[in-house]
């Protein structure tokens, strides 16, 4: 018996699936790359507080951190004090407002940590927090 | 196959691919979720690290042992070579912006080097004279402290002699005197007399073996008079000229910048190499720009500014070879992971280079502006020597209250600034017209510190009331007298019990927050007799009187601040120190006070202009005895 065949040329694979996974792949990796924080820790057991405000990680805040012996970091490099003198001269002429965050040792000299408090506010740099120890975060 | 069974398949084949989104959106949230609480921490046991499984901390020695011996592997030669490739490129992108810099700075200093030794060339007639004068004194002075010790006849015929030499030099005149030749020949005449006596003393064999000595020490000091004498007649044979000439014909070639192209070939290694001569050749042009600026401020000659500048040259490791050295010799990943530490190190050390030149122009271009400022107001030589004449007397500690503001307005401010705002009042900083409005200072003269009186500091009420403050605004809540309480400040260097403020210690050539300096010896305990690790130490005073830290006697300090103006302002400016003091506003001499005292709040005053932003503040604190404090205090003149 002939069955009569119709026209062939729509019987294409269709696309679609392969589009909504090509979509979905790229959404991923988008979501993805958004949610990777920069990382500007630097090797120090920062000081336990119980009354500290957790706030979300944010990429805008500038970090400063300070070792147990002293030495300057800032955004998780080494620095020295002339080089963080001139950046926080320029960060307080480009961005006033900008949230700063110093990551100390509870070992490190307490003078070190009032040097770079002063600084910032006598270059008009308000907004200074200081990271405490968080269980969950300081773990990994 | 009917059409339908196709069409359903097609449809089917359709729907699978919606499953497969449906069920990889389903993972991407479940994945993602894991993820996120993980990150929260909230998967993991809410535990102490120390009290974790012992599985962990098995499993976390093994993978860093595993990793360890990863290190150690021998990497395949080609893959290291180009590991190494893609390190010293990402290492030599930075450091080829820091050169490129660094050789800018060098040409901005080579600049202002060119002008202050032409500054010192065409020092005039007036300023050798003065040198003449002050010799003159010193003689004088020296032969009746010899006469008082040992008076011999002939000692005291010395004495009459040194006496007539000094009168001699009292009497110079300018050069537009017409009897400025018969006094230039008086006190040549003078001097020959003084020498042939002397000469006379040190061959006469009857004479004491002390009488003797005595007259060849005078006699060298006559000899530098007459030296300094020859330069009142021939422009040519005074020192200074000749020593500026000669240092502006030995110019080392001009800094020229570097193709980037050639930039780009350089490896790393050789980068450094490069950025360290080029500190070095800077620092070099910043001795000899600071050595001109003191010998045109304090009117002595190049030779002797530069024997008083006690300078430290920059002293950097030898990163270069140690780089070639690691890259030689890499071979496993822990090679690879110690030539990366190094490259960054040196990317580092660059950097601190550049910041250290850049400090340095800063510094250069500040003592330029001045120069400038007068060059630009067609000031003749007399007149720029005049100027500075006067800033030297008026810093010094012996004028109590001086009002130095119109001159360091004009000083610290661009010309055109100068000359816009001249003769425009605002407020407390309000100024007098000079020339009707029109703006610019034609003569030193128009601007001159002056003497000012009825400044009275109560010293109780002031210890009382006054505030710690560093940012200054005309809205400020805080009124009256503040004092600076922040300071950087290191310390302590050799005065051998002079405060004559002659040695130049490194802070007064620039301020290197990271730099390291050897101070006095070590009076006591394991490093007795060595050369103390001097630092700059942050230092917050919780009252009015600063000590430094580490206070010993015969000692020099040097205390650096800033503060903040929100717009150029006048304020009265009370210094005190225990023992001597020395005070740069703006690298500005305010004062200068010499003297062996007590700390008294009230010591002297000024009347100074702060420019609206940063000002800088650098103080010199020497002492005799084993206990040192300062205090600097400002206030608006208007205050009651």
């Amino acid at each position: 018996m002939r069955f009569k065949l119709e026209n062939d040329e729509d019987e294409e694979i269709s696309m679609g699936p392969l589009i909504d996974c090509v979509f979905l792949l790229l959404i991923f990796f988008l979501v993805a790359t958004m949610l990777k924080k920069d990382d500007y820790d630097i090797d120090i057991n920062p000081p336990v507080s119980e009354s500290a405000v957790k706030l979300p990680p944010r990429d805008d805040v500038l970090v400063i951190g300070i070792d147990v012996e002293g030495h300057f970091y800032w955004q998780g490099k080494a620095t020295t004090l002339n080089q963080m003198h001139d950046r926080l001269r320029d960060v307080a002429e480009a961005q006033p407002d900008r949230s700063i965050r110093l990551d100390v040792d509870q070992q490190t000299p307490f003078h070190r940590v009032v040097e770079v408090m002063n600084v910032c506010q006598f270059r008009g740099l308000k907004d200074v927090g200081i990271r405490t120890y968080d269980k969950h975060y300081n773990r990994r | 196959m009917t059409n339908t069974t196709i069409a359903d398949e097609i449809k089917s084949q359709h729907r699978g691919g919606w499953f497969l989104g449906i069920s990889l959106i389903l993972h991407i949230i479940v994945l993602g979720g894991v993820w996120h609480f993980d990150f929260l921490g909230i998967t993991k046991l809410d535990t102490e690290p120390q009290q974790e499984q012992p599985q962990r901390e098995i499993a976390i020695k093994k993978l860093k042992e595993e990793k360890a011996a990863q290190q150690k592997q021998k990497l395949p030669q080609e893959h290291a070579e180009k590991l190494v490739k893609e390190e010293e490129q990402r290492a030599a992108r930075e450091m080829i912006q820091k050169v490129k810099m660094l050789e800018e700075q060098n040409q901005q200093l080579e600049e202002v080097r060119e002008l202050k030794l032409e500054e010192v060339r065409d020092v005039p007639r007036e300023a050798v004279m003065d040198r003449i004068k002050d010799k003159a004194k010193e003689l004088e002075d020296r032969t009746r402290q010899i006469a008082k010790q040992l008076p011999t006849d002939k000692l005291k015929e010395l004495q009459s002699k040194a006496n007539a030499v000094h009168n001699a030099a009292k009497r110079l005149k300018p050069e537009e005197d017409p009897k400025s030749k018969e006094s230039d020949e008086k006190l040549q005449k003078a001097l020959d007399e003084f020498e042939a006596l002397s000469d006379e003393m040190t061959k006469e064999k009857e004479l004491q073996w002390a009488e003797k000595k005595f007259a060849q020490e005078l006699n060298k000091k006559v000899e530098e008079i007459q030296e300094m004498a020859k330069g009142l007649e021939d422009p040519m044979q005074r020192p200074n000229v000749a020593q500026a000439q000669q240092m502006l014909e030995q110019t080392p070639p001009q800094t020229q910048q570097t193709d980037p192209s050639e930039l780009q070939q350089m490896t790393p290694d050789e980068l450094y190499d490069k950025a360290k001569a080029l500190e070095e050749k800077a620092d070099q042009t910043f001795t000899d720009i600071k050595a001109a600026e003191l010998a045109l401020m304090q009117n002595t000659t190049l030779d002797q500014a530069k024997e008083n500048i006690s300078h430290t040259p920059p002293d950097r490791p030898q990163m270069g070879q140690e780089l070639a050295k690691q890259k030689s010799e890499l071979q496993t990943r822990e090679d690879l992971n110690k030539f990366r530490d190094q490259l960054d190190k040196t990317a580092k050390e660059v950097d601190a280079m550049e910041v250290a030149t850049a400090d340095k122009v800063k510094q250069a271009q500040g003592m330029a502006q001045m120069s400038k400022a007068m060059a630009g107001n067609k000031q003749s030589p007399q007149q720029q020597y005049r100027a500075r004449a006067m800033m030297q007397k008026f810093s010094s500690g012996r004028q109590a209250n001086v009002d130095m503001s119109q001159l360091m307005r004009q000083m610290s401010m661009p010309l055109s600034m100068s000359m816009s705002q001249s003769g425009v009042g605002k407020g407390i900083g309000e100024h007098r017209k000079t020339d009707g409005g029109t703006g610019g200072y034609d003569d030193p003269d128009d601007v001159a510190p002056t003497n000012i009186k009825g400044i009275n500091i109560p010293s109780g009420k002031v210890m009382a009331q006054a505030l710690p403050g560093q940012k200054f605004s005309k809205d400020s809540a805080r009124h009256g007298w503040l004092y600076l309480d922040t300071w950087y400040i290191i310390g302590p260097w050799e005065n051998h019990g002079k405060l004559d403020h002659r040695e130049i210690f490194p802070p007064e050539l620039s301020i290197d927050f990271d730099a390291k300096y050897q101070g006095k010896n070590n009076p006591r305990g394991k490093d007795k007799g060595k050369p103390m690790e001097l630092r700059w130490q942050f230092t917050q005073s919780g009252r009015i009187q600063v000590v430094p830290p580490n206070e010993m006697s015969n000692s020099v300090y040097y205390a650096y601040t800033e503060i903040h103006f929100e717009q150029n302002t006048d304020m009265l400016l009370a210094v005190a120190s225990d023992d001597s003091s020395k005070l740069w506003i703006n690298d500005i001499v305010v004062w200068d006070d010499k003297t062996h005292s007590d700390w008294r709040i009230g010591e002297g005053s000024r009347k100074v202009f702060f420019k609206k932003g940063y000002n800088r503040l650098l103080l010199r604190l020497e002492n005799r005895g084993s206990e040192t404090e300062f205090s600097v205090l400002i206030c608006p003149p208007t205050f009651k």
